[in-house]
């Protein structure tokens, strides 16, 4: 209770800050430039995240230049890696580039000193991840011990949880609500909810704020009409082409399958997270909802899941593509738990169906723990692009226009 | 009595060693694979950064060769083995068969007239065609012809005119035009064992072949061309004469586009920087904007490294007086506009940080140099990016790992012609030292000092 609370001063704070904070439009790019932070040991940061050839850089513009997204956007990748070489990391903060990427790995192919700038966009990514964080917490994830002791530590929370809870299991037949109880799981969903709804959202106005607060009229060109109704607009359009059809990934990739393997991935988890909302929603509010449509559509949604997954890890795996050849660890951390996500809910609903009452019992136990670990840290690690990548689109869009469909 | 000296190439570097060791009273033996001396720089139309015409500097070095008594001239020739240690090395030469007795060719020109044969030149790197007898260049030294044999109907003949000839010997002409008799069908290749007091590496470059760089389409697409082709295409003595033309619609191109640091600096081909191509494409876009009136001339770049005498100058001159247009940025891919035959060029514009696409009608790739490394010398140390290794690259910049050969020119690194110059006199001066070993010797042992 005290960590919500605790959460929701910092937001009102932050709310306080982004109403307070002065727009600072109508002074020149030199005047805003002396404003702007210089500290040159955010270089070692990104090589330590990734983006090891950062230094090695010699601003070409290569990377822009081929970049399929530079048609739709007016912005410059190349200027990304330059911030970063000069260590200007308020304009790092501000600059919402990364986010656009969606690492076709061109730019790594064409690069003359074969610096990897998309890598260099994923070590952004992950910057960002860590600063737009509550008191930079994010960082834990982004070192190996750290990622390993959290996630054991998360682990081990979930099972006492689950052994602290646990009823009088009947095992001569499945019933799940037997081992984990009903309320318990229900409630302590709802609280996760909660907790990751709160983080996010706190991530996302310290994004708009750092945006905000040093983006440049003359670097970004002034936006246009920015009404309640163009926000809303604009909002609907990325959810239905950006996350939902993920258009701009069709036309960044020459590979349709990484397009076919990323939007089945987003649909299994999204499918999954429907299914269990209608199921929940349905017990809550006392409509009877027939069992077989949530349980149908996660069947095909774990599926989907699952393939993606192993599109993923099997390409990562193999290492034959630029764009696949550097795996961060919490990248892994994140495919391997969505994996084993998809994987033990299935075999879950599989031991269900044979009546299997322990292996159902201990898989389902498993599934849990990894649902708990993957939805907590799923603010601090790979998972927030997911909201992030469309809330950046919407203030580049605002702010400095982008994309029409055609 | 001084012992001769070897030097493998005769380009400029090669050329200024020899004189210099000439006039030393050193016997030289001058070496090339090629049937006259003069290497790339006789390919040049005009220098930087004086825009002095190549030839004019060059021609009178390399008639000055002639002069010398104690030049001896292998042309046509290739080293077989080195064997040996410093001031006794022992060289197996193979001199490949000229078919024509040169003692006898006058140079005329008679036989390159009447043969019916025609293949790519190769001196306007396949942008004309000459025949299959040949004087390398107009002002060619020595001037003597030789048969390609490969491409001869002679020497060589397609089988199916084989089939018909039933055989009798085949064409012939050059023989029976030849005023001096000099055409000689059965010349076989000859080996000679020299032996020499020290070797002299100028063995230069070869331009780095661009189609391994796809998205530049070179070889694909016709208009772009590689700036040792462009050389030619300016030079009065090339195939066009002189005249800019493209090779798809033999039209004057209205703009055309220079792309820097292709294949150099670029760590998917060469590591190393080609060192002349900055100035080699303002010299060549100089030269557009004199030889087209009107003509925009844009040089892509990242950074322009015009480091030499009077080269920052130049450059500026370039901008202002010629109205060259420098934009920073590279060429990431050209696309072909399929009827036109024009390029066009996508690239980010770093100094507005904007994507931007041009259309061009010829662009120019200044392509890097990649060495001719003579591999049959064992033991010679190459350094990573292929060239020979220096002993010392900051006070015996002209040594190799072995003693007593030396490397100089583009074989060393990649350099421009007056580094080139230099470092061929002070290799000569180091061989001479070699060749005329004993005496030099004496002097320059002092004796150890006591205590």
């Amino acid at each position: 209770m005290i960590y919500i609370l605790r959460e929701i001063v910092f937001i009102a704070l932050q709310i306080y800050i982004i109403l307070r904070m002065r727009t600072l439009n109508g002074l020149t790019v030199s005047e805003r430039l002396i404003d702007v932070k210089y500290r040159p040991r955010i270089l070692d940061e990104i090589v330590r995240l990734g983006g090891k050839s950062v230094t090695i850089c010699y601003q070409c513009g290569s990377c822009t230049a081929i970049c399929p997204l530079s048609e739709y956007f007016d912005t410059s990748f190349r200027k990304s890696i330059k911030f970063v070489q000069l260590g200007l990391t308020d304009l790092i903060n501000s600059d919402l580039t990364p986010w656009l990427c969606y690492q076709c790995g061109e730019c790594n192919d064409s690069c003359p000193r074969e610096a990897y700038p998309g890598e260099i966009m994923m070590a952004l990514r992950r910057y960002k991840i860590i600063t737009n964080s509550i008191g930079r917490i994010a960082r834990i994830f982004y070192d190996r011990l750290g990622l390993a002791v959290s996630l054991i530590l998360l682990s081990l929370l979930a099972l006492f949880g689950i052994l602290f809870f646990i009823g009088p299991v009947n095992i001569s037949y499945v019933d799940i609500y037997s081992f984990i109880p009903y309320d318990f799981i229900h409630n302590a969903g709802l609280v996760l909810g909660i907790i990751v709804g709160i983080s996010v959202i706190y991530n996302i106005l310290l994004m708009y704020r750092d945006f905000k607060s040093h983006y440049i009229t003359g670097f970004y060109a002034d936006g246009y009409n920015r009404g309640v109704g163009m926000w809303l607009k604009e909002f609907f359009s990325i959810l239905v082409n950006e996350v939902m059809v993920q258009r701009l990934f069709s036309r960044c990739d020459g590979n349709k399958w990484r397009y076919v393997a990323h939007l089945s991935l987003f649909w299994g988890f999204t499918g999954l997270f429907i299914s269990t909302s209608i199921h929940y929603i349905g017990d809550l509010s006392g409509i009877h909802i027939d069992v077989i449509y949530p349980r149908l559509i996660g069947i095909v949604s774990g599926i989907l899941l699952i393939y993606g997954t192993i599109y993923h890890i099997y390409k990562r795996l193999r290492r034959n593509e630029s764009r696949f050849k550097y795996t961060y660890a919490s990248d892994w951390v994140f495919l391997i738990l969505l994996f084993f996500v998809g994987v033990t809910g299935f075999l879950t609903t599989i031991y269900i169906y044979m009546d299997l009452a322990i292996a159902t019992y201990l898989m389902y136990g498993l599934h849990v723990i990894l649902v708990f670990d993957l939805l907590i840290i799923a603010p601090f690690t790979k998972f927030m692009h997911a909201l992030y990548r469309p809330f950046a689109l919407l203030f580049y869009k605002m702010y400095v226009g982008g994309v029409e469909y055609g | 009595m001084a012992k001769p000296v070897l030097i493998i190439g005769a380009g400029i570097a090669g050329i200024q060693a020899a004189l210099d060791l000439a006039e030393l009273g050193v016997d030289v033996y001058l070496l090339d694979k090629k049937p006259s001396i003069g290497g790339k720089m006789a390919q040049l139309d005009k220098t930087f950064p004086t825009l002095d015409c190549a030839s004019c500097i060059l021609t009178p070095k390399m008639a000055a060769i002639l002069k010398y008594k104690n030049i001896r001239l292998l042309m046509y020739s290739e080293v077989e083995s080195v064997v040996g240690e410093a001031g006794d090395f022992r060289v197996r030469i193979r001199m490949k068969p000229k078919y024509v007795d040169w003692d006898k060719c006058t140079g005329c020109g008679t036989c390159i007239q009447k043969c019916p044969r025609k293949v790519p030149d190769e001196f306007n790197l396949g942008l004309s065609d000459r025949k299959a007898i040949y004087i390398l260049f107009p002002q060619a030294v020595p001037r003597k012809a030789v048969i390609d044999a490969e491409n001869c109907l002679r020497l060589n003949p397609p089988p199916e005119l084989k089939e018909r000839a039933k055989g009798r010997e085949l064409c012939g002409v050059c023989e029976i035009v030849c005023p001096t008799k000099a055409i000689r069908y059965d010349d076989k290749p000859k080996r000679i064992e020299l032996n020499v007091a020290s070797i002299i590496i100028a063995t230069g470059g070869e331009i780095y072949d661009p189609t391994r760089i796809p998205e530049y389409g070179y070889g694909k697409y016709m208009n772009v061309y590689t700036h040792l082709e462009f050389e030619r295409l300016v030079s009065a003595t090339g195939p066009t004469g002189g005249r800019i033309l493209r090779k798809s619609d033999n039209k004057e191109p209205k703009k055309i586009a220079w792309i820097q640091c292709v294949g150099s600096r670029d760590r998917r081909f060469n590591h190393y920087c080609s060192a002349f191509c900055c100035m080699a494409s303002t010299k060549e876009a100089i030269l557009a904007k004199e030889h087209v009136k009107g003509v925009d001339a844009t040089i892509f770049y990242m950074d322009i490294r015009s480091f030499g005498k009077g080269f920052n100058e130049f450059v500026e001159r370039a901008k202002e007086e010629f109205g060259i247009r420098y934009i920073r940025g590279r060429v990431v891919k050209i696309e072909e506009e399929s009827e036109t035959k024009n390029l066009i060029v996508y690239y980010e514009d770093t100094f507005e940080s904007k994507l931007k696409k041009d259309v061009f009608d010829m662009v120019v790739l200044a392509t890097a140099i990649k060495p001719n490394i003579p591999s049959v010398i064992e033991g010679l140390a190459l350094d990573e990016d292929g060239f020979i290794k220096l002993k010392d690259p900051y006070l015996d910049p002209v040594s190799t790992s072995i003693e007593g050969i030396y490397v100089i020119g583009i074989a060393a690194s990649a350099k421009d012609i007056p580094d080139s110059v230099s470092e061929a006199s002070a290799a000569a001066i180091r061989a001479c030292q070699l060749a005329k070993g004993k005496e030099l010797e004496v002097l320059a042992d002092g004796g150890e000092l006591d205590g």
